[in-house]
């Protein structure tokens, strides 16, 4: 409804107000300049004692549970949005880890395929954003594992040994044949990356969540659905497990 | 068992290899008490595999945390195509 007794006619202030299916009328915005449309959006809003706020209208960027609830309702506008706000930094965050814009733009792809379907199971403990980078990177280490054709290993296998008096054993570092002496920055990044894909799923996700995304372990335990114990047994083999696998780089450290 | 593992098996308050291994994290955070941090030091002095296991272990954790920076990820344009494909192959989705 076009506003024709704006304080400031001509500038192009309007009261926008628009019918819902059933005859209901809400306000998408107002310019509160004039003080009529002003007025008739007051009695507008005494009139509904609540606003019907349809998908299309609500805000998308500033409430989280908003945007979820309308995420989980399938709503295009919704997913458009966080595909749009979302993939710069994502494609930025997978470009590190994968290095080959076909494979980056397969996991971005991927990433969003995978949480349009887990969305339901968004519990909303943490950011969306954080939930979106961790699928992202998991994406890409995936990618990155199945390329360098490496399996998931055994954390039992990579954990510290102890002998019968609880004394360690096996100390000495051996380098393994394949590595070299010194790598470059990139390719040691890609070592580090290509070690963390290697953990099993529950692992890893605590090092994402834990060492990555700084959670403390309480959030970790929350957004994971697991103990603060839990989180700190499964850290602390992660991390033993990832020096095992990156022995050979830590020597040039 | 090494000489100076068995020293430290009837040394009062020293700690075995397994248990500092299992506070290493706590050790690392400061998390630990006076007393703990103590028979640390005292375990490093003449346990040179678990001083050299702490010092690696220490590594691999600032090693991984720079290695993939959530905060530091710049915004990069990303192509309209992209976008495109990803949008269709969602609307392909049951409930979509």
């Amino acid at each position: 409804m076009p506003c024709t007794g704006g304080a400031l006619p001509g500038q192009g202030q309007e009261l926008m107000v628009t019918d819902t299916h059933d005859g209901d009328k809400y306000i998408l915005g107002i310019v509160i300049h004039c003080p009529i449309c002003v007025s008739f959006a007051t009695s507008l809003r005494r009139q509904q004692a609540s606003m019907t706020v349809t998908e299309d209208t609500a805000p998308l960027d500033d409430d989280q549970e908003a945007l979820v609830a309308r995420l989980r309702a399938r709503d295009k506008a919704a997913y458009e949005f966080i595909v749009r706000e979302y993939s710069g930094r994502l494609l930025a965050v997978i470009r590190g880890i994968v290095r080959n814009e076909e494979d980056a733009r397969d996991c971005l792809q991927d990433a969003f395929l995978q949480a349009f379907r887990a969305i339901d199971r968004f519990e909303g403990r943490a950011k969306l954003s954080s939930w979106m980078h961790r699928i992202a990177v998991n994406a890409a280490l995936m990618k990155l594992r199945s390329k360098k054709r490496k399996a998931e290993a055994s954390i039992e296998d990579l954990l510290p040994e102890f002998d019968g008096n609880d004394h360690r054993i096996d100390p000495f570092f051996q380098p393994e044949p394949e590595t070299h002496d010194s790598l470059e920055a990139a390719e040691r990044k890609e070592a580090i990356h290509l070690a963390i894909s290697q953990l099993p799923e529950n692992y890893r996700n605590v090092i994402l969540l834990r060492d990555i995304q700084e959670m403390s372990t309480d959030e970790t335990a929350a957004e994971l659905g697991i103990s603060p114990g839990a989180v700190k047994v499964r850290l602390h083999r992660a991390r033993g497990a990832l020096k095992k696998l990156l022995d050979p780089l830590l020597e040039d450290l | 068992m090494s000489m100076m593992h068995k020293m430290m098996a009837i040394m009062p308050g020293t700690i075995s290899c397994k248990e500092l291994d299992e506070k290493l994290d706590e050790f690392m955070e400061g998390d630990l008490s006076g007393w703990d941090r103590f028979r640390f030091r005292l375990h490093f002095l003449m346990c040179a595999a678990c001083k050299a296991y702490a010092t690696g272990y220490a590594k691999t954790v600032g090693l991984i945390k720079n290695s993939i920076g959530e905060g530091d990820a710049q915004d990069t344009d990303v192509p309209e195509d992209l976008i495109e494909s990803i949008l269709e192959q969602s609307s392909k989705e049951p409930g979509s």
